[in-house]
């Protein structure tokens, strides 16, 4: 424990006995060990962690030191989950749809009253289901996906029905002999 | 209070570096031969190794070849006609071609639940649908083309010395045309109307062109919109169709 907190924990001993008017010397230190017994926290599995990441006398590197490197194991522990346990696998490997630099967020709304689910697949998701949420409940469904500058395909898959004639796509095409929409992202004008 | 809000952070930042941990945990080469491993080919070695390859040049992605895998896997149907479409992929990269709108196809064929033979093969008739055998015709194609229009691809280290276009640039070209050519005829389009193929190509390389990051140079655009003409286009197109 810190010598800090014992000092404290020392000093509030001594106010109470000083406040409930019982203050003597006798048995004084034995009164005070059998309280600090009582109050000194049990030891748990965390107590190893956290006595090396007290602040010490000699400075903080031993600290740093400490933290950086479980920070390293717990790295290395997750890279390893990541890389063997197939659970983690298909949460994790999507394409991140993280904005970076250059790249737009895209707002995809389709109309849908009657739907009760909407999802887009496209080219920039590898044709895997991003769903589209109605919030509102209004019939409108919407969703914020961010591209990078280029051309994508999509198509909206409304209750399982594929549908590709979006009116805001800037063009059609035919694949697999139905509709792909087509949208150029990063035009001029647009906010790249 | 205090001791609880250290005790907070302290587990906050540690599930942060755990968490960052499991999500960079970028799959690697040897993620994606194991998955092939598992799918019992024929003609594993083969391709194998022209996947290493791709992954050495740059031109597949590892994690999207695994995505690629897993959907295979999960998708019912000949094994046969499965591994025949990893051939294909195979083949393209031992070509030096660009693999990657081959790959958006299968993707996209798999998730409409399209048969492997249609997809591997396509479907004459009206609407037509091409294959990968024939998108990868029409890559083997444009490449053939602009190599004998002079425009060539070299290694990028290469090209301060070389009057010719960097591998990417050169690759992102014929990507795009063949991929412009698929499209114009499953929309239906005449292999026989060269100007109105020649005229919507121009269109679709300046609307890459024109972005603000352009996919495309518009010097690169314009070199092969200068040297090609419209019956070169109607001869690959017609080639990819085997007329």
């Amino acid at each position: 424990m810190k010598t800090d907190n014992l000092d404290r924990l020392l000093t509030d001993l001594l106010h109470e006995e000083v406040e409930r008017e019982s203050f003597c010397l006798e048995g004084l230190e034995e009164r005070i060990v059998t309280e600090m017994s009582g109050r000194l926290p049990r030891s748990g599995p965390f107590d190893l962690l956290k006595r090396l990441l007290a602040p010490t006398r000699g400075g903080r590197f031993a600290q740093v030191s400490v933290i950086g490197a479980t920070a390293v194991i717990f790295l290395a522990v997750g890279i390893f989950l990541g890389n063997h346990l197939p659970v983690f696998a298909p949460a994790l490997r999507r394409p991140a749809p993280a904005a970076r630099a250059g790249e737009n967020e895209i707002l995809f709304v389709i109309p849908a009253p009657e739907a009760q689910s909407v999802v887009v697949v496209g080219s920039f998701n590898d044709w895997d289901e991003t769903p589209l949420a109605d919030a509102d409940g209004d019939g409108v469904w919407t969703v914020n996906i961010t591209l990078s500058p280029g051309r994508h395909e999509y198509a909206f898959v409304i209750d399982g029905r594929w549908w590709g004639h979006d009116p805001l796509a800037d063009a059609h095409v035919r694949s697999f002999g139905e509709y792909n929409s087509v949208r150029y992202i990063g035009r001029v004008g647009d906010d790249v | 209070m205090r001791r609880i809000i250290e005790r907070f952070f302290l587990v906050l930042i540690l599930g942060s570096v755990l968490g960052g941990g499991l999500v960079h945990a970028a799959p690697s080469t040897a993620d994606v031969e194991q998955a092939l491993t598992a799918l019992s080919l024929t003609n594993e070695a083969r391709i194998i190794a022209a996947f290493e390859r791709g992954f050495a040049q740059g031109s597949i992605d590892p994690a999207q070849m695994l995505r690629l895998l897993a959907r295979l896997v999960a998708a019912e149907g000949n094994k046969t006609e499965k591994e025949a479409i990893l051939l294909v992929i195979s083949d393209t990269l031992d070509d030096h071609l660009p693999v990657n709108t081959l790959v958006n196809k299968v993707q996209e064929g798999l998730a409409r639940t399209i048969p492997f033979n249609v997809i591997l093969n396509g479907v004459g008739g009206h609407p037509r649908i091409l294959g990968i055998v024939q998108r990868r015709t029409l890559l083997v194609a444009v490449r053939d083309l602009l190599y004998a229009e002079r425009i060539f691809g070299v290694p990028e280290e290469a090209q301060a010395v070389s009057p010719f276009l960097p591998r990417s640039r050169f690759n992102r070209l014929v990507s795009e045309i063949a991929d412009f050519l698929a499209d114009y005829v499953e929309g239906g389009g005449s292999p026989l109307e060269g100007y109105r193929i020649l005229a919507n190509l121009s269109c679709r390389l300046h609307s890459l062109a024109e972005l603000v990051r352009p996919v495309i140079p518009i010097e690169d655009v314009e070199l092969v919109l200068e040297r090609i003409d419209p019956r070169e286009l109607t001869e690959i197109v017609l080639k990819a169709l085997k007329y």
